[in-house]
């Protein structure tokens, strides 16, 4: 499971200048309240009610993760989590940072 | 191909995954797609839901039987009959062989058929009987069915584990590829025939196969390229391995592929910092910019992409299983 890693993920960008956002796709808020209190969330997790996934991001699996850089352009994508992918995610995101 | 390895049918998703098949960390489904077909939802597909959705095994079994009385040409009769063969196992593993000995002989479906052939055979391999699971891999491949997700499945379980039989499984998936329903399954099957091969010591025809699956797709498997990867180094092909590597870190940074690049690069001769600049030239040149949107969180409160501008933002798209 990709979700309760991105717990220490987050952990290790305190204080950076950046904002991690979950969008549950299938419009289950109850589960995912009920998951994000399991795991800990302590990011936004925003229910899409309007298939705003598919239609503004061609979302087409998940989990499927976009890294948007300061300009707010869409710069690397990520589909599928594979274990230990969590270290690929900070690494683009650091880059992100850094430039 | 850990995640894309079972292409999820995009309703069943949640069902088989809370019903405990198939893979969790990936599925495809969206809320777009979903709520599309949910207008036009078939009544097969309602019904092998509404039976997953079953807590009680009898009930449960009962209810996927009805669905194949009622449904002689639905496309999940593979998934009803593999989940009511689990039911039956759990309670009598001889009396399920039995079952779906005779079912097969009486299944009128070559989807359906080959869901007993990959449940004959996966018994048999969890039980580690190594020879029955190859006759009933086999027998599956001799029998020539129309079912490219169930051979995938069982062609990959031969290629993937130790010491079983990667040219068995090679050639089922082969002889599978034309069947495949769209690009990505075919790119899945691609890789199995490639990964077979490769298994086997025949790195061109790997690269090859492998090749083709990744042309497939705008935004290739990663496990694919890992093994497109592994034949060029084999056939020495540099290279189309820079180029491969490079198509993959320009969609996104993996730090493994990273540190093999800049490696080969060097020992070609290049210089790796000047290959970095080039692959930030083409990650922000494939750029786009990001839609503005919002939504209401968990919490009540309404969000926009827009209220972080200046940050690094990452949008984690999920769903609960």
């Amino acid at each position: 499971m990709e979700f309760p890693r991105l717990v220490g993920l987050i952990d290790k960008l305190a204080g950076e200048d950046f904002q991690l956002l979950a969008v549950e796709t299938s419009n289950r808020a109850q589960m995912a309240r009920d998951f994000a209190e399991e795991v800990g969330a302590t990011w936004p997790i925003l229910v899409d009610d309007s298939r705003m996934s598919g239609e503004k991001f061609g979302i087409r699996a998940v989990p499927t993760n976009l890294f948007i850089d300061r300009a707010g352009r869409i710069v690397f994508s990520a589909i599928g989590y594979r274990e230990g992918d969590e270290v690929n995610y900070e690494a683009m995101i650091r880059a992100l940072l850094a430039r | 191909m850990r995640w894309t390895r079972w292409i999820l049918l995009p309703l069943l998703a949640g069902a088989l995954a809370a019903a405990g098949c198939g893979r969790q960390e990936a599925e495809r489904e969206t809320a777009g797609e979903q709520a599309e077909q949910a207008a036009e939802r078939p009544s097969d597909l309602d019904a092998v839901r509404a039976a997953l959705g079953i807590s009680d095994p009898a009930e449960m079994e009962a209810a996927l039987a009805a669905f194949l009385a009622d449904f002689p040409e639905s496309e999940y009769r593979s998934y009803a009959l593999r989940r009511i063969f689990a039911v039956k196992r759990q309670a009598d593993a001889e009396a399920a062989l039995a079952w779906a000995r005779a079912t097969l002989a009486a299944e009128p479906t070559d989807g359906g058929k080959g869901g007993l052939h990959r449940a004959l055979f996966e018994h048999a391999r969890q039980a580690d009987d190594r020879e029955v699971a190859l006759r009933a891999a086999r027998d599956f491949h001799a029998a020539g069915l129309e079912a490219p997700g169930d051979l995938n499945a069982v062609a990959w379980s031969l290629v993937d584990a130790p010491g079983w039989d990667p040219a068995l499984g090679a050639r089922m998936a082969l002889a599978a590829v034309d069947m495949a329903e769209d690009d990505a399954e075919k790119a899945m099957i691609l890789d199995t025939a490639g990964w077979g091969l490769f298994k086997q010591g025949r790195h061109a025809e790997a690269a090859r196969a492998l090749e083709r699956a990744v042309d497939l797709s705008a935004d290739p498997d990663p496990d694919t390229c890992g093994h497109l990867a592994a034949a060029y180094e084999k056939t020495g092909e540099d290279e189309k391995l820079l180029a491969l590597y490079r198509k993959q870190l320009e969609r996104g940074m993996d730090t493994a592929v990273q540190s093999r690049a800049e490696t080969l690069v060097t020992r070609l001769g290049g210089d790796a910092a000047a290959f970095n600049e080039e692959l930030w030239r083409v990650r922000y040149a494939r750029a786009t910019e990001a839609a503005d949107f919002t939504l209401t969180g968990l919490d009540g409160e309404a969000v926009s992409l827009s209220d972080h501008t200046g940050k690094v933002v990452m949008i984690n798209f999920w769903h609960p299983t």
